[in-house]
Protein backbone atom coordinates (compact mmCIF):
# COMPACT_ATOMS: atom_id res chain seq x y z
CA UNK A 1 0.00 0.00 0.00
CA UNK A 2 1.25 3.28 -0.60
CA UNK A 3 1.70 6.31 1.53
CA UNK A 4 0.81 8.48 -1.89
CA UNK A 5 -2.77 9.91 -2.09
CA UNK A 6 -4.51 8.54 -5.22
CA UNK A 7 -6.49 11.48 -7.17
CA UNK A 8 -9.79 10.61 -5.44
CA UNK A 9 -8.53 10.76 -1.85
CA UNK A 10 -6.64 13.82 -2.57
CA UNK A 11 -10.07 15.24 -3.43
CA UNK A 12 -11.60 13.62 -0.17
CA UNK A 13 -8.45 15.57 1.86
CA UNK A 14 -9.61 18.86 0.38
CA UNK A 15 -12.95 17.90 1.38
CA UNK A 16 -12.12 17.41 4.36
CA UNK A 17 -9.74 20.42 5.42
CA UNK A 18 -12.51 22.71 3.73
CA UNK A 19 -15.41 21.33 5.52
CA UNK A 20 -13.98 20.37 9.25
CA UNK A 21 -11.86 24.06 9.14
CA UNK A 22 -8.62 22.52 9.26
CA UNK A 23 -6.61 25.85 8.42
CA UNK A 24 -3.61 24.30 9.78
CA UNK A 25 -3.60 21.50 7.56
CA UNK A 26 -2.60 21.27 4.28
CA UNK A 27 -4.37 18.33 2.27
CA UNK A 28 -1.06 16.47 1.65
CA UNK A 29 -0.22 16.38 5.49
CA UNK A 30 -3.48 14.05 5.99
CA UNK A 31 -1.54 10.41 4.99
CA UNK A 32 -3.78 7.74 3.69
CA UNK A 33 -3.43 4.92 5.96
CA UNK A 34 -2.86 7.14 9.31
CA UNK A 35 -5.68 7.04 11.94
CA UNK A 36 -8.32 9.61 10.91
CA UNK A 37 -10.43 10.28 13.72
CA UNK A 38 -9.20 10.54 17.75
CA UNK A 39 -5.54 10.92 16.85
CA UNK A 40 -3.09 13.29 15.91
CA UNK A 41 -5.67 15.29 13.64
CA UNK A 42 -7.48 16.40 16.96
CA UNK A 43 -11.05 15.08 15.03
CA UNK A 44 -14.09 13.90 16.89
CA UNK A 45 -17.51 12.90 16.78
CA UNK A 46 -18.57 16.03 15.97
CA UNK A 47 -16.28 16.13 12.99
CA UNK A 48 -18.02 12.76 11.73
CA UNK A 49 -21.22 14.47 11.70
CA UNK A 50 -19.89 17.70 9.59
CA UNK A 51 -17.62 15.44 7.07
CA UNK A 52 -20.71 13.00 6.65
CA UNK A 53 -23.00 16.05 5.91
CA UNK A 54 -20.23 17.59 2.94
CA UNK A 55 -19.86 14.11 1.84
CA UNK A 56 -23.64 13.75 1.15
CA UNK A 57 -23.41 16.99 -0.36
CA UNK A 58 -20.46 16.52 -2.61
CA UNK A 59 -20.47 13.04 -3.64
CA UNK A 60 -24.82 11.79 -2.91
CA UNK A 61 -23.96 9.31 -0.45
CA UNK A 62 -25.12 8.99 2.84
CA UNK A 63 -22.86 7.54 5.32
CA UNK A 64 -24.61 5.34 8.56
CA UNK A 65 -23.54 4.14 11.65
CA UNK A 66 -25.68 1.37 11.56
CA UNK A 67 -23.20 0.00 8.88
CA UNK A 68 -21.12 -2.72 10.79
CA UNK A 69 -18.10 -1.97 8.79
CA UNK A 70 -18.51 1.84 10.03
CA UNK A 71 -15.50 1.61 12.71
CA UNK A 72 -13.44 0.43 9.56
CA UNK A 73 -14.88 2.85 7.09
CA UNK A 74 -13.65 6.05 8.91
CA UNK A 75 -10.47 4.74 10.32
CA UNK A 76 -8.11 6.23 7.68
CA UNK A 77 -8.45 8.31 4.31
CA UNK A 78 -8.32 5.25 2.09
CA UNK A 79 -10.65 3.39 3.91
CA UNK A 80 -13.33 6.25 3.54
CA UNK A 81 -12.55 7.02 0.15
CA UNK A 82 -12.70 3.37 -0.69
CA UNK A 83 -16.53 3.19 0.96
CA UNK A 84 -17.41 6.16 -0.71
CA UNK A 85 -16.39 4.97 -4.03
CA UNK A 86 -18.40 1.59 -3.06
CA UNK A 87 -21.62 3.48 -2.67
CA UNK A 88 -21.14 5.60 -6.02
CA UNK B 1 -38.40 5.77 55.44
CA UNK B 2 -40.19 7.43 52.72
CA UNK B 3 -40.49 5.75 49.49
CA UNK B 4 -41.17 6.72 46.27
CA UNK B 5 -42.17 4.57 42.95
CA UNK B 6 -39.53 3.38 40.36
CA UNK B 7 -42.37 4.67 37.62
CA UNK B 8 -45.93 5.54 37.42
CA UNK B 9 -46.69 4.06 33.94
CA UNK B 10 -49.50 1.22 33.93
CA UNK B 11 -47.80 -1.76 33.91
CA UNK B 12 -49.45 -3.05 30.40
CA UNK B 13 -48.32 0.10 28.83
CA UNK B 14 -44.98 0.31 26.22
CA UNK B 15 -42.27 1.43 28.02
CA UNK B 16 -39.42 0.81 25.58
CA UNK B 17 -38.53 -0.42 21.70
CA UNK B 18 -36.09 -2.90 21.43
CA UNK B 19 -34.76 -3.29 17.90
CA UNK B 20 -38.50 -3.31 17.13
CA UNK B 21 -39.61 -5.35 20.03
CA UNK B 22 -42.04 -3.92 22.32
CA UNK B 23 -41.37 -4.21 26.35
CA UNK B 24 -44.00 -3.34 28.46
CA UNK B 25 -43.58 -1.22 31.72
CA UNK B 26 -44.25 -4.77 33.73
CA UNK B 27 -41.89 -6.50 31.89
CA UNK B 28 -39.50 -4.17 31.93
CA UNK B 29 -39.89 -4.15 35.99
CA UNK B 30 -39.14 -8.06 35.55
CA UNK B 31 -36.51 -7.47 33.83
CA UNK B 32 -34.72 -4.99 36.19
CA UNK B 33 -35.24 -7.15 39.25
CA UNK B 34 -33.64 -10.04 37.65
CA UNK B 35 -30.58 -8.43 36.56
CA UNK B 36 -30.77 -6.76 40.03
CA UNK B 37 -31.04 -10.67 41.66
CA UNK B 38 -27.93 -11.64 39.73
CA UNK B 39 -25.45 -8.98 40.22
CA UNK B 40 -22.82 -9.76 42.58
CA UNK B 41 -21.19 -7.63 44.85
CA UNK B 42 -22.52 -4.62 47.38
CA UNK B 43 -21.05 -1.62 45.94
CA UNK B 44 -21.83 1.02 43.22
CA UNK B 45 -22.83 -0.05 39.38
CA UNK B 46 -21.09 1.77 36.94
CA UNK B 47 -23.30 1.40 34.38
CA UNK B 48 -21.78 1.43 30.12
CA UNK B 49 -24.54 0.45 28.34
CA UNK B 50 -24.99 1.41 25.09
CA UNK B 51 -28.20 -0.06 23.82
CA UNK B 52 -30.77 2.67 25.73
CA UNK B 53 -33.38 -0.04 26.85
CA UNK B 54 -30.32 -2.04 28.71
CA UNK B 55 -29.15 0.61 30.05
CA UNK B 56 -32.46 1.49 31.46
CA UNK B 57 -32.93 -2.04 32.99
CA UNK B 58 -29.15 -1.81 34.26
CA UNK B 59 -30.08 2.15 36.31
CA UNK B 60 -33.49 0.25 37.51
CA UNK B 61 -31.74 -2.95 38.31
CA UNK B 62 -29.67 -1.05 40.72
CA UNK B 63 -31.88 0.88 42.29
CA UNK B 64 -33.71 -1.90 43.39
CA UNK B 65 -30.63 -3.54 44.57
CA UNK B 66 -29.99 -0.07 46.18
CA UNK B 67 -27.19 0.35 44.46
CA UNK B 68 -25.81 3.97 43.13
CA UNK B 69 -25.33 4.15 39.55
CA UNK B 70 -21.85 5.66 38.47
CA UNK B 71 -21.68 7.44 35.41
CA UNK B 72 -18.42 8.40 33.60
CA UNK B 73 -18.56 11.49 31.66
CA UNK B 74 -17.28 9.15 28.60
CA UNK B 75 -16.27 5.31 27.75
CA UNK B 76 -12.76 5.26 27.49
CA UNK B 77 -10.69 2.58 28.93
CA UNK B 78 -8.73 5.26 30.86
CA UNK B 79 -11.67 7.06 32.20
CA UNK B 80 -13.30 4.34 33.74
CA UNK B 81 -10.07 2.93 34.83
CA UNK B 82 -9.40 5.92 36.51
CA UNK B 83 -13.24 5.60 37.94
CA UNK B 84 -12.55 1.84 39.05
CA UNK B 85 -9.25 2.90 41.08
CA UNK B 86 -10.95 5.10 43.58
CA UNK B 87 -14.25 2.52 43.84
CA UNK B 88 -12.15 -0.67 43.28
CA UNK B 89 -15.71 -2.75 44.67
CA UNK B 90 -17.83 -1.24 41.74
CA UNK B 91 -19.92 -3.53 39.53
CA UNK B 92 -19.06 -2.78 35.88
CA UNK B 93 -22.26 -3.53 33.70
CA UNK B 94 -21.90 -3.40 29.19
CA UNK B 95 -24.04 -4.87 27.15
CA UNK B 96 -21.33 -4.28 24.45
CA UNK B 97 -17.74 -6.00 25.74
CA UNK B 98 -14.91 -2.91 26.19
CA UNK B 99 -11.55 -3.50 25.06
CA UNK B 100 -8.73 -3.03 27.60
CA UNK B 101 -10.75 -2.05 30.87
CA UNK B 102 -8.59 -3.98 33.75
CA UNK B 103 -12.08 -5.23 35.40
CA UNK B 104 -14.55 -7.98 35.09
CA UNK B 105 -17.43 -6.78 33.02
CA UNK B 106 -20.98 -8.09 33.29
CA UNK B 107 -22.98 -8.79 30.35
CA UNK B 108 -26.73 -8.11 31.35
CA UNK B 109 -28.24 -9.70 28.29
CA UNK B 110 -29.61 -12.99 30.40
CA UNK B 111 -32.31 -9.93 32.23
CA UNK B 112 -32.74 -8.59 28.68
CA UNK B 113 -34.14 -11.87 27.24
CA UNK B 114 -36.77 -12.30 30.46
CA UNK B 115 -40.30 -12.74 28.75
CA UNK B 116 -42.37 -12.25 32.57
CA UNK B 117 -44.38 -9.46 33.37
CA UNK B 118 -43.95 -8.42 37.17
CA UNK B 119 -47.40 -7.34 38.56
CA UNK B 120 -46.01 -4.59 41.55
CA UNK B 121 -44.06 -1.39 40.56
CA UNK B 122 -41.04 -1.48 43.27
CA UNK B 123 -40.93 1.57 45.85
CA UNK B 124 -37.79 2.95 45.89
CA UNK B 125 -36.45 4.89 49.11
CA UNK B 126 -36.60 8.53 48.49
CA UNK B 127 -33.17 9.10 50.02
CA UNK B 128 -31.21 6.44 48.23
CA UNK B 129 -27.88 7.72 46.63
CA UNK B 130 -29.14 6.76 42.69
CA UNK B 131 -26.63 8.08 40.64
CA UNK B 132 -23.37 9.65 40.67
CA UNK B 133 -22.76 11.69 37.50
CA UNK B 134 -19.27 12.85 36.76
CA UNK B 135 -18.96 15.64 34.03
CA UNK B 136 -15.92 15.87 32.29
CA UNK B 137 -13.28 17.80 32.97
CA UNK B 138 -10.58 19.39 30.67
CA UNK B 139 -7.93 17.31 31.70
CA UNK B 140 -9.23 14.25 33.26
CA UNK B 141 -10.33 16.09 36.45
CA UNK B 142 -13.74 14.94 37.04
CA UNK B 143 -16.25 16.54 38.99
CA UNK B 144 -19.27 14.60 40.63
CA UNK B 145 -22.66 15.25 41.08
CA UNK B 146 -24.80 13.07 42.93
CA UNK B 147 -28.61 12.54 42.64
CA UNK B 148 -30.89 10.73 45.26
CA UNK B 149 -33.49 8.99 44.24
CA UNK B 150 -35.93 11.89 44.96
CA UNK B 151 -34.20 14.06 42.64
CA UNK B 152 -34.54 11.73 40.12
CA UNK B 153 -38.02 10.98 40.62
CA UNK B 154 -39.40 14.65 41.36
CA UNK B 155 -37.55 16.05 38.27
CA UNK B 156 -38.97 13.87 36.15
CA UNK B 157 -42.37 14.43 37.32
CA UNK B 158 -41.45 18.01 36.50
CA UNK B 159 -40.05 17.77 33.07
CA UNK B 160 -43.21 15.70 31.97
CA UNK B 161 -45.43 18.41 32.91
CA UNK B 162 -43.15 21.25 31.59
CA UNK B 163 -41.76 19.70 28.19
CA UNK B 164 -43.01 16.36 27.73
CA UNK B 165 -45.00 15.74 24.78
CA UNK B 166 -48.38 15.87 26.32
CA UNK B 167 -51.05 12.65 26.59
CA UNK B 168 -50.74 10.76 23.50
CA UNK B 169 -48.38 7.92 23.84
CA UNK B 170 -45.49 9.40 21.83
CA UNK B 171 -42.28 7.22 20.46
CA UNK B 172 -38.51 8.91 21.19
CA UNK B 173 -36.07 8.70 19.14
CA UNK B 174 -32.32 9.99 20.93
CA UNK B 175 -29.20 10.86 19.34
CA UNK B 176 -27.44 11.57 22.78
CA UNK B 177 -26.09 9.12 25.09
CA UNK B 178 -27.72 8.14 28.05
CA UNK B 179 -25.14 8.18 30.95
CA UNK B 180 -25.08 12.14 29.91
CA UNK B 181 -27.43 13.96 32.25
CA UNK B 182 -29.60 15.21 29.47
CA UNK B 183 -30.02 11.85 27.58
CA UNK B 184 -30.59 10.36 30.91
CA UNK B 185 -33.36 13.05 31.88
CA UNK B 186 -35.00 12.53 28.45
CA UNK B 187 -34.67 9.21 26.97
CA UNK B 188 -34.63 7.11 30.18
CA UNK B 189 -36.73 8.92 33.25
CA UNK B 190 -39.28 10.46 31.18
CA UNK B 191 -40.25 6.98 29.58
CA UNK B 192 -40.70 5.74 33.14
CA UNK B 193 -42.53 8.65 34.39
CA UNK B 194 -44.52 10.36 31.10
CA UNK B 195 -46.79 8.59 28.14
CA UNK B 196 -43.18 7.87 26.17
CA UNK B 197 -41.74 4.85 24.35
CA UNK B 198 -38.23 4.92 23.77
CA UNK B 199 -36.15 3.42 21.33
CA UNK B 200 -33.30 2.01 22.21
CA UNK B 201 -31.41 2.60 19.44
CA UNK B 202 -28.34 5.67 19.46
CA UNK B 203 -28.36 6.91 15.73
CA UNK B 204 -25.65 9.26 14.70
CA UNK B 205 -25.37 10.55 11.20
CA UNK B 206 -28.83 11.95 9.64
CA UNK B 207 -29.64 9.00 7.68
CA UNK B 208 -29.63 7.31 10.97
CA UNK B 209 -31.69 9.37 12.68
CA UNK B 210 -34.18 9.77 9.53
CA UNK B 211 -34.21 5.73 8.99
CA UNK B 212 -34.95 5.45 12.92
CA UNK B 213 -37.96 8.07 13.23
CA UNK B 214 -39.48 6.73 10.04
CA UNK B 215 -40.15 3.35 11.63
CA UNK B 216 -41.87 4.61 14.65
CA UNK B 217 -45.73 5.55 14.41
CA UNK B 218 -46.66 9.10 15.05
CA UNK B 219 -46.44 11.42 17.61
CA UNK B 220 -42.87 10.68 17.38
CA UNK B 221 -40.28 12.99 19.19
CA UNK B 222 -36.45 13.28 18.81
CA UNK B 223 -34.20 14.51 21.77
CA UNK B 224 -30.96 15.54 20.51
CA UNK B 225 -28.25 18.56 20.29
CA UNK B 226 -27.75 21.31 17.67
CA UNK B 227 -24.24 19.64 16.22
CA UNK B 228 -26.86 17.01 15.42
CA UNK B 229 -29.86 19.31 14.69
CA UNK B 230 -27.98 21.02 12.06
CA UNK B 231 -26.54 18.48 10.81
CA UNK B 232 -30.53 16.95 10.30
CA UNK B 233 -31.50 20.56 8.64
CA UNK B 234 -28.84 20.60 6.23
CA UNK B 235 -29.51 16.82 4.97
CA UNK B 236 -30.37 17.07 1.02
CA UNK B 237 -32.43 14.47 0.99
CA UNK B 238 -36.10 14.67 2.42
CA UNK B 239 -36.49 14.66 6.08
CA UNK B 240 -39.21 13.00 7.97
CA UNK B 241 -42.30 14.23 9.88
CA UNK B 242 -41.57 14.52 13.77
CA UNK B 243 -44.15 15.78 15.72
CA UNK B 244 -41.33 17.39 19.15
CA UNK B 245 -38.21 18.43 18.64
CA UNK B 246 -35.85 18.59 21.91
CA UNK B 247 -32.73 20.10 21.94
CA UNK B 248 -30.43 20.80 24.91
CA UNK B 249 -26.47 21.57 25.46
CA UNK B 250 -25.78 24.19 23.53
CA UNK B 251 -27.65 27.53 22.25
CA UNK B 252 -30.09 26.49 19.33
CA UNK B 253 -30.25 29.38 17.02
CA UNK B 254 -33.33 30.58 15.59
CA UNK B 255 -32.81 29.84 12.30
CA UNK B 256 -31.87 26.22 12.72
CA UNK B 257 -35.12 25.83 14.52
CA UNK B 258 -37.52 27.40 12.33
CA UNK B 259 -35.92 25.53 9.44
CA UNK B 260 -36.70 22.29 11.77
CA UNK B 261 -39.88 23.37 11.99
CA UNK B 262 -40.29 23.63 8.11
CA UNK B 263 -38.46 20.73 6.76
CA UNK B 264 -39.69 18.41 9.85
CA UNK B 265 -43.15 20.07 10.46
CA UNK B 266 -42.14 19.61 14.28
CA UNK B 267 -42.90 21.64 17.23
CA UNK B 268 -38.90 22.80 18.27
CA UNK B 269 -38.33 23.19 22.27
CA UNK B 270 -34.87 23.81 23.81
CA UNK B 271 -34.25 22.86 27.01
CA UNK B 272 -31.84 24.89 29.85
CA UNK B 273 -30.15 22.93 32.53
CA UNK B 274 -27.32 21.68 34.29
CA UNK B 275 -25.81 18.70 35.23
CA UNK B 276 -26.07 20.00 39.09
CA UNK B 277 -29.68 21.14 38.90
CA UNK B 278 -31.68 18.83 35.94
CA UNK B 279 -33.38 20.77 33.55
CA UNK B 280 -34.71 23.85 34.51
CA UNK B 281 -36.17 25.72 32.09
CA UNK B 282 -37.20 26.03 28.48
CA UNK B 283 -38.11 28.32 25.33
CA UNK B 284 -38.88 27.89 21.26
CA UNK B 285 -36.53 29.34 19.79
CA UNK B 286 -38.52 30.23 16.64
CA UNK B 287 -41.31 32.10 18.88
CA UNK B 288 -39.37 33.31 21.92
CA UNK B 289 -35.50 34.23 22.90
CA UNK B 290 -36.31 34.61 26.23
CA UNK B 291 -36.24 31.42 28.81
CA UNK B 292 -39.57 30.51 30.70
CA UNK B 293 -37.80 28.79 34.74
CA UNK B 294 -39.93 25.81 35.34
CA UNK B 295 -42.30 26.47 37.81
CA UNK B 296 -40.99 24.15 40.89
CA UNK B 297 -37.11 25.94 40.58
CA UNK B 298 -36.30 29.76 42.01
CA UNK B 299 -34.26 32.25 41.03
CA UNK B 300 -32.11 34.48 42.95
CA UNK B 301 -29.21 36.99 42.01
CA UNK B 302 -26.18 36.50 44.40
CA UNK B 303 -23.55 39.19 43.14
CA UNK B 304 -23.49 39.25 39.29
CA UNK B 305 -24.53 35.13 39.45
CA UNK B 306 -27.66 33.90 40.21
CA UNK B 307 -28.66 30.23 42.06
CA UNK B 308 -31.48 27.88 41.48
CA UNK B 309 -33.27 26.49 43.73
CA UNK B 310 -36.11 23.96 44.15
CA UNK B 311 -37.68 21.55 46.97
CA UNK B 312 -36.29 18.59 45.08
CA UNK B 313 -32.64 19.65 45.05
CA UNK B 314 -29.74 18.61 48.05
CA UNK B 315 -29.20 22.22 47.67
CA UNK B 316 -28.98 25.27 46.01
CA UNK B 317 -27.14 25.80 42.67
CA UNK B 318 -25.16 28.44 41.03
CA UNK B 319 -25.83 28.94 38.03
CA UNK B 320 -22.56 28.93 35.37
CA UNK B 321 -24.02 31.28 32.42
CA UNK B 322 -24.56 34.66 32.87
CA UNK B 323 -28.59 35.61 33.09
CA UNK B 324 -30.31 38.59 32.61
CA UNK B 325 -33.65 38.44 33.95
CA UNK B 326 -37.01 40.63 33.82
CA UNK B 327 -39.33 41.81 36.08
CA UNK B 328 -41.56 38.58 35.06
CA UNK B 329 -39.35 36.24 35.83
CA UNK B 330 -38.13 35.16 32.19
CA UNK B 331 -34.64 35.27 31.30
CA UNK B 332 -32.06 35.60 28.85
CA UNK B 333 -28.74 34.15 28.72
CA UNK B 334 -25.86 35.95 27.90
CA UNK B 335 -22.61 34.44 28.24
CA UNK B 336 -20.48 32.09 30.51
CA UNK B 337 -18.04 32.64 33.02
CA UNK B 338 -14.84 32.96 30.94
CA UNK B 339 -12.64 30.34 32.15
CA UNK B 340 -14.77 27.54 31.94
CA UNK B 341 -16.08 26.52 27.92
CA UNK B 342 -18.76 24.38 27.03
CA UNK B 343 -17.93 22.33 23.59
CA UNK B 344 -20.12 19.86 22.60
CA UNK B 345 -21.57 18.81 26.07
CA UNK B 346 -18.28 18.63 27.13
CA UNK B 347 -16.96 21.16 29.77
CA UNK B 348 -13.34 22.28 30.21
CA UNK B 349 -11.72 25.14 31.93
CA UNK B 350 -9.68 27.46 29.70
CA UNK B 351 -7.20 27.57 32.73
CA UNK B 352 -6.91 24.00 32.83
CA UNK B 353 -6.19 23.19 29.10
CA UNK B 354 -3.56 26.54 28.66
CA UNK B 355 -1.29 24.30 31.34
CA UNK B 356 -1.97 21.36 29.46
CA UNK B 357 -0.46 23.40 26.55
CA UNK B 358 2.27 24.88 28.48
CA UNK B 359 3.63 21.57 29.89
CA UNK B 360 4.43 20.28 26.44
CA UNK B 361 8.43 20.40 26.43
CA UNK B 362 9.88 23.37 24.22
CA UNK B 363 6.74 25.69 24.34
CA UNK B 364 7.81 28.67 26.02
CA UNK B 365 4.32 30.33 26.01
CA UNK B 366 0.97 29.70 24.65
CA UNK B 367 -2.92 30.65 25.47
CA UNK B 368 -6.13 28.61 24.42
CA UNK B 369 -9.11 30.60 24.59
CA UNK B 370 -12.90 30.99 22.29
CA UNK B 371 -12.61 33.41 20.10
CA UNK B 372 -15.26 35.31 18.84
CA UNK B 373 -18.30 33.91 18.51
CA UNK B 374 -19.34 33.33 14.30
CA UNK B 375 -22.53 33.00 14.81
CA UNK B 376 -23.25 30.65 12.05
CA UNK B 377 -24.64 27.43 14.33
CA UNK B 378 -21.37 25.28 14.08
CA UNK B 379 -19.51 23.83 17.19
CA UNK B 380 -17.34 26.88 18.05
CA UNK B 381 -13.82 25.61 18.71
CA UNK B 382 -10.96 26.54 20.75
CA UNK B 383 -7.68 28.24 19.52
CA UNK B 384 -4.62 28.54 20.59
CA UNK B 385 -1.87 31.09 19.77
CA UNK B 386 1.67 29.23 20.96
CA UNK B 387 5.45 30.61 21.05
CA UNK B 388 7.60 27.11 20.59
CA UNK B 389 10.75 28.33 18.44
CA UNK B 390 11.81 24.61 17.97
CA UNK B 391 8.21 22.79 17.30
CA UNK B 392 6.10 22.74 14.65
CA UNK B 393 2.42 23.22 15.33
CA UNK B 394 1.78 19.30 14.13
CA UNK B 395 4.30 18.18 16.98
CA UNK B 396 1.70 20.63 19.81
CA UNK B 397 -0.97 19.10 18.22
CA UNK B 398 0.35 15.59 18.49
CA UNK B 399 1.18 16.37 21.91
CA UNK B 400 -1.68 17.74 22.94
CA UNK B 401 -3.75 14.95 21.71
CA UNK B 402 -2.20 12.82 24.32
CA UNK B 403 -3.12 14.98 26.80
CA UNK B 404 -6.93 16.60 26.31
CA UNK B 405 -10.28 15.57 25.27
CA UNK B 406 -10.60 15.94 20.93
CA UNK B 407 -12.86 17.95 21.80
CA UNK B 408 -11.11 20.71 23.08
CA UNK B 409 -8.26 20.62 20.88
CA UNK B 410 -7.79 24.20 19.40
CA UNK B 411 -7.98 24.63 15.58
CA UNK B 412 -6.89 27.04 14.66
CA UNK B 413 -3.46 26.72 16.78
CA UNK B 414 -0.96 29.20 15.24
CA UNK B 415 3.13 29.65 16.27
CA UNK B 416 3.48 33.13 17.33
CA UNK B 417 6.63 35.17 18.16
CA UNK B 418 5.21 36.32 20.87
CA UNK B 419 2.03 36.87 23.10
CA UNK B 420 0.74 40.05 23.44
CA UNK B 421 1.36 40.40 26.89
CA UNK B 422 0.78 43.72 29.31
CA UNK B 423 3.59 44.78 31.82
CA UNK B 424 2.03 43.02 34.66
CA UNK B 425 2.04 39.57 32.72
CA UNK B 426 -1.68 39.74 31.82
CA UNK B 427 -3.29 38.80 28.75
CA UNK B 428 -5.37 41.86 28.16
CA UNK B 429 -8.53 40.10 26.07
CA UNK B 430 -9.09 42.28 23.71
CA UNK B 431 -4.87 42.33 22.38
CA UNK B 432 -5.26 38.51 21.97
CA UNK B 433 -8.19 38.92 20.08
CA UNK B 434 -6.19 41.59 17.87
CA UNK B 435 -3.44 39.05 17.64
CA UNK B 436 -5.53 36.02 16.98
CA UNK B 437 -7.28 38.20 13.76
CA UNK B 438 -4.37 39.24 12.67
CA UNK B 439 -2.55 35.65 12.13
CA UNK B 440 -5.97 33.50 11.38
CA UNK B 441 -7.99 34.60 8.67
CA UNK B 442 -11.73 34.71 9.06
CA UNK B 443 -13.16 31.01 8.60
CA UNK B 444 -15.68 30.36 5.83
Amino acid sequence: MSAEQSPSERKLAELIIESLNLEDLAPEDIEPEKQLFGGEYGLDSIDALELALAISKTYGVQLKADDEKNRHVFANLRALNAHIESLR
Amino acid sequence: MKHLPLLTRRLDELIALRDGEAVTAGRFIAQSLSLAGAMPGAGAVVNLCQDRHAFSVALAAALCAGRSTLLPANRLPATIDDLLRERPDSLVISDQRIEGLGHPQMDPSAALAVGAQADAVPQIPADLLAAEVFTSGSTGSATRVIKFWRTLHDSSLINAAEYGPGPALTHLVATVPPQHMWGLETSVLLPWFAPVTINSGQPFFAADIIQALSALPRPRALVSTPVHLRNLAEHPDSLVEVDRIYSATAPLSARLAASLEDRCSARVTEVYGCSEAGCLAWREPVRETRWRLFQAFKLDQVGVRYRVDANHLPEAVILMDRLEVDTDGRFRLTGRDSDLVNIAGKRASLADLTQALLDIDGVMDGVIFQPPETGDGRVSRLAALVVAPRLSAADIRRALSRRIDPAFMPRPLRLVPELPRAESGKLPRHSLVRLYERVCEPVG
